[in-house]
């Protein structure tokens, strides 16, 4: 009898009122649910003491009225940090913009590179690593066309308009902040601030802040995400019940390591985080909540046991 | 200008709203109400610090989040016993079909019930009938499906109903 009312939740349901009729009549031929719902209605008159949050307020406050300043100290380091990769590379691109006779401007990343390039209209494009974008330089006011392979960080200034192409479909900008990855095979673009639309053969979607697109085999799956800009941008890779199949190939992108994953892990999913600058650290937060034994070698081999 | 989490108004009145939700949460998963508390203040203080990083909307996700880390972080206590506050029990009468269930007596044996349930249920059952969620609100908090709230829900209702049934019976 119980495992009936477990089956497809049916005793959930029942209790938030969200049963079907035909589910409904089943139901009202049995009594023995009449003893749990008495049970329930009692248990919601329970609680637990009141709080005093202006009080608790209050406690904050004197903690975090020190702690405030500190934080912001720390938030200037990623701009540091930023300010030097572009003073290098601006170099590399003084001299790419005068040899490029049609305008063309390519940005490439290596392994485990990011780089940051503004835009003709004052927007700011953060490129990730092992990607690749283009765009035409002279031609910029008519098309505002982007090509992208890769992993893509968009802060778009507003009142501009551009178009991003990938092999997968067109994300076009309505003035916000996205991120657009093309990596493994699928199409992924998340929404910041503003909003922004994907089109491609199958429709057009548009995301709002902290809705996110997963376009992969045809099929379009929309997810939800809390931050306000995404985790690689600030040395870390993040995931969500992903394929660990997945997670490796990013891993190789900001990795110089050999790994084939083992037969009997292709199904397993992962969830978690691993860090872009310390191979060893990235391994452990991979695999040991995982459970997975492996040995890394001195020329950057990975061997399961 | 957009309404920020590190605009002081906005966040104090996420404080007011949200903090005894979260120690509600916390305290369904260790039992100990004052280390419900500190969580929760905790958590907290980690919104105010990255208060730029959080979305808006997203802020219940995000201090259920953390605070589901901290909670891990700290040592897992192996046992929980809640204990609720009850209103009066209502005077016996033996009209009543269910005074049986209202005993004091009967009542503890719940509470014991619902302690011994596995975490993840216990959260969802309490987040449920003590704060009065519903279960696409829990399925934001906890950043699961619907669905695998309901599936949750169900194995709790079940086992409720299964040592109702038993405690009836003796």
């Amino acid at each position: 009898m119980s495992e009936e009312l477990e089956n497809k939740e049916i005793i959930a349901r029942w209790l938030s009122g969200e049963l079907s009729d035909k589910e409904k009549d089943a139901l009202t031929q049995r009594d023995d649910l009449n003893d749990l719902k008495a049970v329930l209605d009692d248990v919601s008159t329970w609680s637990l003491p009141p709080v005093d949050t202006a009080e608790g307020l209050k406690r904050l406050r004197a903690k975090t009225a020190t702690a405030k300043p500190e934080t912001k100290v720390i938030s200037m380091r990623p701009l540091l940090r930023y300010a030097a990769a572009i003073a290098l590379l601006a170099t590399v691109w003084f001299v790419f913009d005068y040899t490029q006779k049609n305008g063309m401007v390519d940005l490439e990343t290596g392994l485990a590179e990011t780089i940051q390039h503004e835009l003709p209209n004052g927007s700011v494009i953060t490129l990730g690593a092992v990607s690749n974008a283009s765009y035409d330089k002279g031609n910029w006011e008519e098309d505002r066309l982007i090509d992208l392979v890769g992993q893509a960080f968009f802060d778009v200034e507003s009142g501009t308009k551009f178009t991003v192409n990938t092999a997968f479909g067109d994300v076009t900008v309505l003035g916000t902040q996205f991120d657009v990855q093309t990596v493994n095979g699928a199409l992924k673009v998340n929404c910041f601030e503003g909003s922004v639309a994907v089109s491609s053969e199958n429709g057009r979607e548009v995301l709002k802040p902290g809705e996110g697109l997963i376009f992969d085999k045809g099929t379009f799956e929309r997810v939800d995400f809390r931050n306000t800009t995404p985790s690689w941008t600030g040395g870390t890779s993040v995931y969500e019940g992903t394929e660990l199949e997945d997670v490796l190939n990013d891993l190789k992108r900001y990795y110089k390591v050999q790994l084939t994953l083992p037969a009997d892990q292709s199904s397993t999913n992962f969830t978690g985080s691993f860090p872009h600058g310390d191979l060893a650290q990235a391994l452990r937060s991979i695999f040991s909540p995982l459970e997975i034994q492996y040995t890394l070698s001195a020329d950057g081999t990975v061997v399961f046991n | 200008m957009q309404e920020s989490v590190c605009q002081e108004d906005v966040y104090n009145a996420l404080y007011h709203k949200h903090f005894k939700g979260l120690r509600n949460y916390v305290y369904y998963k260790c039992g100990d109400l004052a280390q419900a508390e500190d969580i929760a203040q905790e958590s907290f203080i980690r919104l105010w610090q990255k208060c730029a990083d959080v979305i808006l909307e997203k802020v219940t996700g995000f201090v259920h989040t953390v605070a589901n880390r901290l909670f891990l972080d700290q040592v897992r206590s192996k046992k929980v016993s809640l204990r609720f506050e009850k209103d009066q029990l209502p005077q016996q009468n033996s009209e009543d079909p269910y005074y049986i269930l209202r005993t004091e007596e009967f009542r503890e044996r719940i509470e014991a019930v619902i302690s011994d349930l596995p975490e993840g249920q216990r959260e969802v059952f309490l987040l449920n009938r003590i704060d009065k969620h519903t279960y696409k609100e829990i399925a934001e908090m906890l950043g699961v499906s619907q669905t695998a709230v309901e599936k949750r829900m169900a194995k709790a209702l079940v086992k409720l109903k299964d040592r109702i049934e038993e405690f009836k019976n003796i």
